[in-house]
């Protein structure tokens, strides 16, 4: 081996070194894991396929639902994320990266806070009911705009709405403002221009935008615990307890890896209808 | 500088590096003498550290305290059972005869626990704390699970957990998700049964559908956790509780929110949490003296003052301010735990007729996705 591929190799080691010791180790060891079984709260080691088996007879329509809302989510943050990075980058001028900026700020707020922010907002007598009650429009608290499925969408749309913007807007950056004049110049409709020049120009940045948000949304239980009042419930609460409260590790652990796999399915297939095939 | 400076420079950097060795060993007697206190590893819910920290306890003692704190019980069972490396932990009384069967927690030495004659014999005496009459673990703190109101909107108070099934409440009650406590409180209702952590698995369906049903039409949401209930109190959102605790009353009050509770005539659950000294401890005798520290009046008094908690120890009724008191009702201690029951734990093997723990969670799965 030559001096200078010794040195790249020691140079990479640390950096393999903590993907390995930090990520595939421990995700191998809970993959086995998930063919174990438990017994009186102790792992027995063993091959066994019950744990998905289970996540599949007991959580199924569980495991459906958490994957529809995720794709819910990284939809509307992608339709959103697109119109804000749009405007920022094509019609606000040298403003752009402000209106970046903007949105990176809030994030600073944290993610609890941006839930209780919107249990303040949805709930009975919260900032949205005073002011429909203050206008008229309603005569007693509206109850339904908290505890569902629709409200655990809005509150993790507005947390990854950043994740969203920003990979858009890195794409569209990348659009070069001569193919938009040469479009025009040809006689493109506006409209023309968006679909037939900017999207397919962009659409990494939009798939990005669409893998970030659904996989970051597929496995959140905290929003469902505190703005889905136990009817708009998601596979990661489960989980969560299959792990903790029941110390069904193999379980949890077959749960886990079945998500992964579903949300891998689910963003090939996005990449393959939006990238793959054009290439 | 010229070379004649030097000479008084030449000492003065000696006295200087004299004076920097004197600091640095110093610095390093005082490190080690930091580090000469002896770690001892707790483990239980945020807060129930707070009495082992009251007073000078811990640096009379020489003790650094490692907490880990909890989301849930099993955890602790989870910890001891891979390995250890806990010297104290507080842990539900209904999982002691887990650690019990599990050879993981140390029989307690009574000679090691001074305070254990004030305890009220209405705790100490749980036999689910026991193993042939020996002691395994020692109480801390204990509590209720009634129903919570609100009487502002409530001027009578209910008399039956059937109350909140009054259509004026549809939409306004209040439940939480804790799997004993739910089960315990609606089983007897469900199925007529007076132990019910002793369900035949007909009775187990018929008391979760019951809950589903009162999921499903009746509550307002299914709150996580006990203070989200308290939030809901708080806001007007809802009046009434399917499952309540104690201590919200105190937490409201903190809010500014008066609520009172009362235990229906079909009773209600009680519980308690214990200290245990595991059997991998390091530090045995270190542990003893925080367990005995633990339930000492003063201490006691942190757990009421800080969580609102219940006292274990009598004499620390006296040091507790009147709101715990009157939530408690230490003096009536009997009357209370009359209707308020400790239920043994659900079976852990199969006996044939009952439903095994393993069942009781299987079906509780079913009404957290219903």
């Amino acid at each position: 081996m030559t001096a200078p591929a010794v040195k790249r190799i020691a140079a990479l080691a640390p950096a393999y070194g903590i993907l390995a010791g930090l990520f595939l180790v421990p995700i191998a060891l809970l993959f086995a894991v998930s063919f174990w079984s438990v017994r009186s709260f102790k792992l027995e080691p063993g091959f066994s396929l019950d744990a998905y088996i289970r996540t599949f007879t007991v959580y199924g329509s569980l495991f459906v639902w958490t994957l529809l809302m995720a794709a819910a989510v990284a939809i509307l943050c992608v339709v959103i994320g697109f119109i804000f990075a749009y405007g920022a980058r094509f019609r606000v001028g040298t403003h752009g990266d402000l209106f970046i900026l903007a949105t990176m700020i809030t994030l600073f707020g944290g993610y609890l806070v941006k839930i209780y922010s919107w249990k303040a907002i949805l709930s009975s007598n919260g900032i949205l009911n005073s002011l429909l009650l203050g206008l008229g429009l309603v005569d007693q608290p509206v109850g339904w705009f908290i505890f569902n499925r629709g409200a655990v969408i809005v509150a993790l749309a507005h947390f990854l709405l950043p994740f969203a913007i920003l990979p858009i807007y890195s794409a569209l950056r990348n659009v070069p403002d001569i193919t938009l004049d040469a479009a025009r110049d040809l006689g493109a409709s506006p409209w023309a221009v968006l679909v037939k020049v900017v999207l397919p120009q962009c659409r990494t940045g939009l798939v990005a935008a669409f893998a970030i948000c659904f996989l970051s949304a597929v496995g959140d239980y905290v929003t469902p615990m505190f703005l889905g009042g136990g009817s708009a419930i998601m596979l990661g609460q489960f989980i969560v307890s299959e792990f903790s409260t029941r110390f069904n590790w193999p379980s949890g652990a077959a749960m886990s890896f079945s998500l992964m796999g579903a949300s891998a399915l689910v963003i090939g297939a996005v990449w393959l209808a939006f990238i793959g095939r054009r290439r | 500088m010229t070379d004649s400076d030097m000479p008084s420079l030449a000492i003065s950097r000696r006295t200087l590096l004299a004076a920097a060795g004197l600091i640095g060993i110093s610095g390093l007697t005082r490190f080690g003498a930091a580090h000469a206190a002896t770690q001892l590893t707790w483990m239980g819910w945020q807060g129930y550290d707070s009495p082992l920290k009251q007073g000078s306890f811990l640096a009379d003692n020489g003790i650094e305290l490692a907490a880990t704190f909890i989301a849930n019980n099993e955890e602790i069972i989870t910890k001891l059972q891979a390995g250890g490396g806990i010297d104290l932990a507080t842990i539900y009384f209904g999982h002691v005869p887990i650690l019990i069967a599990g050879d993981l927690i140390e029989p307690i030495d009574e000679s090691k626990v001074p305070e254990i004659g004030k305890v009220f014999p209405h705790f100490i005496e749980v036999d689910a704390i026991r193993k042939d009459g020996q002691l395994h673990a020692i109480p801390f703190t204990w509590g209720t699970l009634p129903m919570v109101y609100d009487p502002a909107v409530i001027t009578t108070p209910p008399t039956s957990w059937s109350d909140c099934l009054k259509d004026e409440y549809k939409g306004k009650v209040a439940i939480t998700d804790d799997i004993s406590g739910l089960i315990s409180t609606w089983a007897p209702i469900a199925t007529g049964t007076r132990t019910p952590t002793r369900l035949t698995p007909t009775e187990l369906r018929e008391t979760i559908d019951l809950l589903i049903k009162i999921k499903k039409e009746h509550a307002r949401t299914f709150s996580p956790d006990y203070g989200e209930a308290t939030d809901l109190f708080a806001r007007g959102e809802v009046v009434i509780s399917a499952i309540g605790w104690d201590a919200q009353v105190g937490f409201a009050a903190a809010k500014g929110k008066t609520l009172a509770y009362v235990l229906p005539e079909e009773g209600a659950m009680a519980y308690m949490d214990t200290l245990v000294i595991p059997k991998t401890s390091a530090n045995k005798e270190l542990a003893y003296k925080a367990l005995a520290h633990a339930i000492s009046p003063e201490a006691q008094a942190v757990l009421a003052a800080e969580l609102t908690q219940a006292v274990v120890n009598s004499d620390a009724v006296k040091l507790v301010d009147d709101s715990n008191r009157a939530i408690y009702q230490y003096d009536n201690l009997d009357k209370l735990l009359e209707r308020a029951r400790f239920n043994p734990f659900w079976p852990l093997e199969s006996d044939g007729t009952h439903a095994t723990f393993q069942e009781v969670q299987d079906e509780y799965q079913r009404f957290l996705q219903a």
